[in-house]
């Protein structure tokens, strides 16, 4: 049995929902290196969905390179003028629905209980010392918590990540210079400008 | 005396709106400073105002360490740094005065709660550490130690609702000045503008409806809504990264009324960042 026969047979096991997690984590890295299996993939997940509900709510699901097309480089912001900010509505059932939402995934909570700034634990209000991370990270959204969300949110989701990840570096100037202000010691944000335009110099490279 | 009523009533109908509004104005202005923890959070908001220093400061976030020597004041009333990681000779950056609004510690108050502890020695100085724990989760906790003389923060972590290290900085060093050495160094009070409240405890600081910009900020803590087109044949979602403190959600939504690229930066939680987001309103008519 060759690799790709052994893809081909995990990706219907994936279908079946037979897959260990370990072996589901082996597929969807095989999907995402492989258009023929990801276009295999789409097309089950299409018969699935019409087996299932007799009709197709998305048919094209491999979002994620048409998302990245649109959305890179775009320097210009609004064209539409005049937008405006509400006062949030029913924000108590909104605080606990985002808070419910944005509760870290059971892997990013075996975090080991030290920190390695300056060598010991940095004492926070009481609250549990955990890893203390430096440095830049993705964060778990809606979309993106569960390995078990299709293939095609999660990669919206990645995109979306990307488009953030732009963004700051788009927008960090002009957040830095309204922020700096409020801030004990405002020279923090010149600081937090260097680190763009260091890590635009390295994606140059 | 039944009409007289109702036009009593009408008539403090038509009052209600001015009151709201100057009530929410008002609130943020009305506190007592009575616990030692607010006067110290009160020192720490009004500095460096009275001060004139210079000190080498470490700064850590995002995986970067970063070593700079910062003055104030310049004789423009600005501060003063340059970075000692970068190549030689270095050049000269300016940071604004921070906000010396006397109701800017009430609207902390009003959102983060303070208390004070026994501190460390911080650039061979005397601190007393200032703990300032959110009320609720739209905020960051932060950790300062503070200088017992003068009250500035001379160390300072930012911390995640669980309590994970965001950034931190702290002086390796500061020398101060005695005040009128070289001048006065009093700053007038900024007032900082305080528009309307969207999401608890924040308040518009800025806004540009034409380019789609607005700031809001709590008094300690900021975020920059930005509002774009969504580019057509870009699906809806979400993501966020955070590199240091510094959050950067961007959300794109579409619907009959119009189709929006939503990105909030800012020194807050995700929970924020997506209220925010919530709260953007398009054009009257749509696109």
């Amino acid at each position: 049995m060759t690799a790709k026969d052994r893809d081909s047979e995990a990706l219907s096991a994936l279908m079946d929902g037979e897959t260990q997690e370990l072996e589901l984590r082996r597929s969807l890295e095989a999907i995402a290196g492989d258009p023929a299996l990801r276009e295999r993939w789409r097309r089950q997940q299409q018969v699935s969905e019409l087996l299932q509900s007799r009709r197709l709510s998305c048919p094209d699901v491999d979002v994620s390179e048409r998302v990245a097309a649109s959305l890179a480089d775009r320097p210009a912001l609004s064209r539409n003028p005049l937008w405006s900010m509400a006062v949030a509505a029913s924000v108590t059932v909104a605080v606990v629905m985002g808070g419910q939402l944005v509760v870290p995934s059971a892997e990013e909570s075996v975090s080991p209980l030290v920190s390695d700034i300056g060598g010991a634990v940095v004492p926070v209000m009481g609250a549990q010392p955990i890893q203390a991370s430096l440095g830049a990270k993705s964060l778990p959204v809606a979309d993106r918590q569960s390995q078990n969300m299709p293939l095609a949110a999660r990669q919206v989701g990645a995109a979306y990540e990307r488009l953030a990840h732009d963004r700051y570096r788009l927008l960090n100037a002009q957040h830095a210079n309204q922020a700096a202000r409020s801030h004990p010691a405002p020279y923090v944000f010149n600081v937090r400008q260097e680190i763009v335009v260091a890590a635009e110099a390295t994606d140059g490279q | 005396m039944r009409e007289f009523s109702i036009q009593r009533l009408r008539h403090s109908l038509s009052v209600l709106p001015f009151v709201l509004l100057l009530s929410t104005a008002a609130y943020a202005t009305d506190c007592e400073i009575t616990s030692p923890a607010a006067e110290a959070l009160r020192k720490v908001l009004s500095a460096p105002q009275g001060l004139r220093f210079e000190g080498t400061v470490l700064s850590e976030r995002a995986g970067s360490r970063q070593f700079i020597v910062v003055s104030w004041p310049d004789a423009a009333g600005q501060g003063t740094m340059r970075r000692m990681n970068a190549a030689a000779n270095p050049p000269l950056e300016k940071w604004p005065a921070p906000f010396t609004s006397a109701g800017r510690i009430c609207d902390v108050l009003n959102v983060y709660s303070p208390s004070l502890g026994k501190g460390r020695i911080v650039a061979g100085r005397a601190t007393q550490q200032l703990s300032l724990k959110p009320k609720d989760p739209l905020r960051l906790a932060y950790l300062v130690d503070l200088d017992a003389q003068t009250g500035m923060a001379l160390a300072m972590v930012t911390a995640g609702s669980d309590g994970q290290v965001l950034e931190r900085y702290e002086y390796a060093d500061i020398t101060f000045s005695e005040v009128g050495d070289r001048g006065a160094t009093t700053l007038e009070a900024e007032p900082y503008s305080r528009g309307r409240i969207v999401v608890p405890g924040y308040f518009l600081v800025t806004e540009d409806p034409g380019k789609g910009i607005f700031v809001v900020s709590d008094g300690l803590a900021t975020a920059s809504v930005f509002v774009e087109p969504l580019p057509a044949g870009a699906p809806a979602g979400e993501g966020a990264v955070i590199e240091g403190a510094t959050l950067t959600y961007t959300r794109g939504v579409a619907s009959p009324k119009g189709r929006l690229l939503i990105s909030v930066l800012g020194e807050v939680p995700v929970v924020t960042a997506r209220l925010l987001a919530d709260v953007v309103r398009p054009p009257r008519g749509g696109e």
